[in-house]
């Protein structure tokens, strides 16, 4: 049981801990590498929240509540690297390779055009769509690893989702505006 | 044109497709090795207490200074509650009230005459007052005082919890009870991280 070994390493077990580290550590690096969108940070952030997470595991008072917990922690970790690295940070997107079957095309457009959308984004409302969309949290556990309001978590990610679909129609309004008009003479 | 439930849906696969299965092994192996080398922040008293107050019980205490103090590790704190009564009565609890709390791993000690419930971790122990507190020097033995300490320690680090009508204090009250509290132990202020709701907070140690 997840709530044993937490009150285990609550108590200064490492062992359980360890395990506790190794049953979360994918799921916390993909919300970090969502968060930060860069592999180093989100390296350096997931580590970051597991050492957060043992040293002040002691101030844990409902163990039932660790996954919300840690999920505090890792966005707390994640804008912290965030701040530290903004200045510094260059995003380098990785291209595939490999031959794109056509039917595929279509479904990366979708996401390349959806990655441009999120860019336009701030990082609060990123940060909720990711928390709601990806790890799955409803609006009120959102609020509860975010620290702030439940109305406010509601609020945000109404005014993401809204956001992000207005960023993706002026883009495709652009894009149609930008079609060459030739063909015709 | 797309509903919402489409839209959201193309939200929650684009992150699927983006997010990577798993983290470099390398992550977790680090982690750990700093964990090795990284203490665990307790709470000064071991483990972190909360403190509830009864608005029920603070109608009729009125306007209440309260104190919890402790003797290597003195906590203060001065409330005000918006209702105005009597001051408090000097019935004694009966027996000490500590029992389990609704938090896991924690225990509720209810003061009657001080109208406060404290959490406090499971183990702990309780010494009821048995009479209000007047004024004068609290400590361990003081029968004015509800007295909250680990087995472990017992007179060496504890909690005291007292309290004292507020129009019975002089306008420099808080230099007075910080004296009360300190009297004999020394040392500095700190403060209770976060206070408590409509409770303002400070400590001594």
């Amino acid at each position: 049981m997840q709530t044993d070994l937490v009150d285990l390493a609550r108590h200064g077990d490492r062992e359980a801990f360890g395990a506790l580290a190794a049953g979360a550590v994918d799921r916390l690096y993909a919300i970090a590498r969502l968060l930060l969108r860069d592999t180093h940070l989100a390296e350096d952030a997931t580590q970051d929240a597991l050492v957060r997470a043992w040293r002040d595991l002691p101030t844990l008072r409902d163990v039932e509540r660790f996954d919300a917990w840690l999920h505090r922690i890792l966005v707390r970790s994640c804008t912290d690297i965030g701040r530290r690295q903004r200045r510094l940070r260059t995003e380098i997107s990785v291209l595939p390779l490999e031959p794109i079957e056509p039917d595929r095309m279509a479904d990366l457009a979708d996401r390349d055009q959806i990655e441009r959308g999120l860019r336009r984004l701030n990082e609060a409302q990123r940060t909720i769509l990711v928390l709601h969309f990806y790890v799955g949290l409803s609006p009120s556990e959102a609020a509860e690893a975010l620290d702030i309001p439940v109305g406010t978590a509601k609020s945000r990610l109404h005014y993401a989702i809204d956001s992000l679909r207005a960023a993706l129609a002026a883009e495709e309004r652009t894009s149609v505006g930008a079609e060459p008009e030739g063909r015709l003479a | 044109m797309t509903t919402d439930r489409d839209f959201e849906r193309r939200i929650a696969d684009h992150y699927a497709a983006q997010a990577p299965a798993n983290a470099p092994r390398w992550v977790l192996e680090r982690a750990l090795a700093s964990v090795e080398a990284t203490p665990q922040r307790r709470s000064v008293l071991g483990r972190p207490w909360s403190i509830t107050i009864r608005p029920s019980d603070l109608a009729s205490l009125g306007m209440v200074a309260a104190a919890i103090a402790a003797i290597s590790l003195v906590g203060l704190v001065l409330m005000r509650p918006s209702v105005i009564g009597p001051a408090a009565s000097a019935s004694p609890s009966p027996s000490p009230s500590v029992r389990p709390s609704p938090s896991t791993g924690y225990s509720r000690f209810d003061s009657p005459i001080n109208g406060m419930s404290i959490d406090v971790p499971s183990g702990w122990q309780a010494k009821p007052a048995t009479e209000s507190w007047t004024g004068g020097p609290l400590n361990f033995d003081s029968p004015a005082a509800d007295v909250i300490f680990d087995p472990a320690t017992r007179d060496r680090a504890y909690l005291v919890l007292a309290s004292k009508p507020l129009d019975s204090l002089s306008g420099n009250w808080q230099h007075e009870v910080i004296a009360w509290l300190c009297n004999g132990s020394g040392g500095e202020m700190w403060s209770i991280p976060g206070g408590i709701d409509g409770v303002r907070a400070e400590a001594h140690r």
